[in-house]
């Protein structure tokens, strides 16, 4: 029997979302102090709404105080997929206004498209968008890609921290405890974060002649949309606007780090370092990424648009990391993305949906699930051709020895599955408005696996349903939808339950 | 109170650490890249 949510069960959940939005509105107060310092008074008095928006739903979520503090699993996963749509709904009001988007709906696909590190943008004239609001954007890319709940946790330690990690897509946890894992996942953005600005900053002032100002900003955009896999630039033309192979170099570097799952950070900083390459994912991502390189490089020579080896590498390598590492960024317009056509499309299509690493910033089915599920074929193959009472081995290295288990295979399977049926669902939808099988089947792909490339589809001209449908892709597969079908349960619970 | 491995990493031999972390991961882009560029040589070789 359904059991309807009592009061009780709206207090707890409403409580854990009250402190997360009072972190969220102490974050909102960086775009609002940039906009103060870069003198943009209009952009500064949106984000004083915002900022107060967030606030007053913190206090008030904070003031609920229910009986029992302690958070037990659906309620965990309720928090994070509502907050996981609120958040864009609040956080869209300074793009509402800035006069940039032809819907109010339109604002809020980019920033749910932000948030869930997708990059697919409906802005229009994106070159002259206000600097605070160009910040909000890749900013609200790093609060998606860090997790919001991880920003929460690294500030307070609850008794359902466990559940919200988890809910929040991460698979993982590094250290003894949760707020340990939260502040280390910290410490190596912060690094990436020096790194790569100065990187970046530096390429642009010294090779590109920016001003000192223009190279940090870029820098700064640009690390928060590679580092997070997010895929938005302060420029409609992407990285082909630097037109630099160091700055895609660095920019590269970047798409990678961000694709690799913090466990593997972790055990690159802190050694052993040779076991990263026992690891199932590590080989499996490497695998992945030679065939699909290999299958676009071959579409991209039988072209004939590049004709030597240079400019075929340079397009190929990063379009095809971009893709893999669910980034988005690109190199080349999407027109001519589009004419790409054949092979190079489908590499860079399987590309997009096979993703990064898991509790990664990478969207995508993900490796370890992609390893698994080639693993657990190959045993099927062996149990029929080995003699009856021979025994398969089901270890696998994955920071450390693993078994894989029948549950395990299983969970395996239907997440990933579930991701083939949101891919189709936006194709679907997309060929029932008269877009091509192989655009639709591009963009529907990019949408769910948080990628962010496009082939043109995604236009501000593009049919509400169609924008829905992308805008649900996004939340659901940054989710991994365990939070999604909680909360649809939940909801469910309360209209049908006794 | 935290564990022993909680603190490494905290320490200046973990900033080490972030460091080298930093040097693996460009020695993947750079192997990736030059994976790349084989295999574009190859292909234009053959096609």
């Amino acid at each position: 029997m359904l059991i309807r949510p009592v009061g009780e069960d709206f207090r707890v959940i409403g409580f854990y979302m009250g402190r997360i939005f009072l972190v969220v509105a102490a974050a909102s107060l960086l775009p609002l102090m940039w906009a103060g310092i870069a003198r943009e008074w209009d952009p500064f008095g949106s984000f004083l709404l915002m900022t107060g928006v967030f606030a007053l739903l913190g206090v008030v979520g904070s003031r609920l105080a229910p009986e029992k503090s302690e958070l037990d699993w659906s309620h965990g996963m309720v928090v994070v997929a509502l907050t996981w749509l609120v958040v864009p709904i609040i956080g869209a009001i300074p793009l509402l206004l800035s006069g940039h988007f032809g819907r109010p709906i339109d604002a809020f696909f980019d920033a749910m498209s932000g948030l869930t590190t997708t990059g697919l943008s409906l802005l229009s004239d994106v070159d002259h968008l206000a600097s605070s609001l160009n910040f909000w954007r890749h900013f609200l890319q790093f609060l998606g890609g860090q997790g919001i709940v991880i920003a929460a946790l690294t500030i307070f330690a609850g008794t359902g921290g466990i559940t919200l990690y988890f809910g929040e897509a991460r698979d993982e946890r590094i250290l003894p405890s949760v707020t340990s894992t939260a502040r280390f996942i910290w410490a190596v953005s912060v690094v990436h974060l020096i790194f790569g600005v100065t990187a970046l900053g530096l390429v642009g002032w010294v090779v590109l002649g920016f001003d000192l100002d223009r190279s940090i900003f870029h820098g700064l955009m640009v690390f928060f949309a590679g580092f997070d896999t997010g895929g938005f630039s302060p420029q409609s033309t992407s990285i082909g606007y630097y037109h630099s192979a160091i700055f895609e170099g660095v920019t590269a570097l970047l798409m990678v780090a961000g694709a690799m799952s913090f466990g593997l950070h972790y055990a690159l900083w802190r050694g052993p370092r040779r076991s990263v390459l026992a690891n199932l994912e590590t080989r499996t991502i490497l695998s992945t990424f030679g065939f699909t390189m290999v299958l676009t490089l071959l579409g991209l020579a039988a072209t004939g648009l590049f004709a030597n080896v240079a400019g075929l590498t340079r397009q190929g390598f990063f379009q095809v990391l971009s893709a893999h590492t669910g980034t988005g960024f690109s190199t080349v317009p999407s027109v001519e993305l589009a004419q790409w056509g054949g092979l190079a499309f489908g590499g860079m299509a399987i590309a997009m949906a096979l993703g990064g690493m898991g509790s990664s910033t990478a969207g995508g089915v993900k490796s370890l699930r992609i390893g698994l599920t080639i693993k657990s074929v190959v045993n099927q193959i062996k149990q029929v051709l080995l003699p009856e009472h021979a025994v398969v081995g089901t270890a696998y290295h994955q920071s450390g020895r693993k078994h894989l288990t029948p549950r395990l295979i299983q969970s395996v399977m239907i997440i990933s599955l579930l991701y083939v049926a949101l891919y189709l669902l936006g194709a679907g939808i997309g060929l029932a408005y008269g877009i091509p099988l192989q655009e639709s089947l591009f963009e529907s792909v990019s949408a769910s696996a948080n990628v962010g490339l496009s082939v043109g589809v995604t236009d501000p001209s593009m049919p509400i349903l169609l924008e829905l449908t992308y805008m649900l892709q996004m939340w659901a597969g940054r989710l991994e939808f365990v939070a999604v079908f909680s909360l649809l349960g939940f909801v469910y619970a309360w209209v049908r339950g006794k | 109170m935290k564990g022993p491995r909680e603190r490494k990493w905290l320490s200046l031999q973990g900033l080490a650490g972030g460091m080298a972390m930093f040097a693996v991961e460009a020695l993947i882009v750079l192997g990736l890249a030059a994976v790349a560029l084989l295999i574009s040589a190859l292909i234009l070789a053959i096609l």
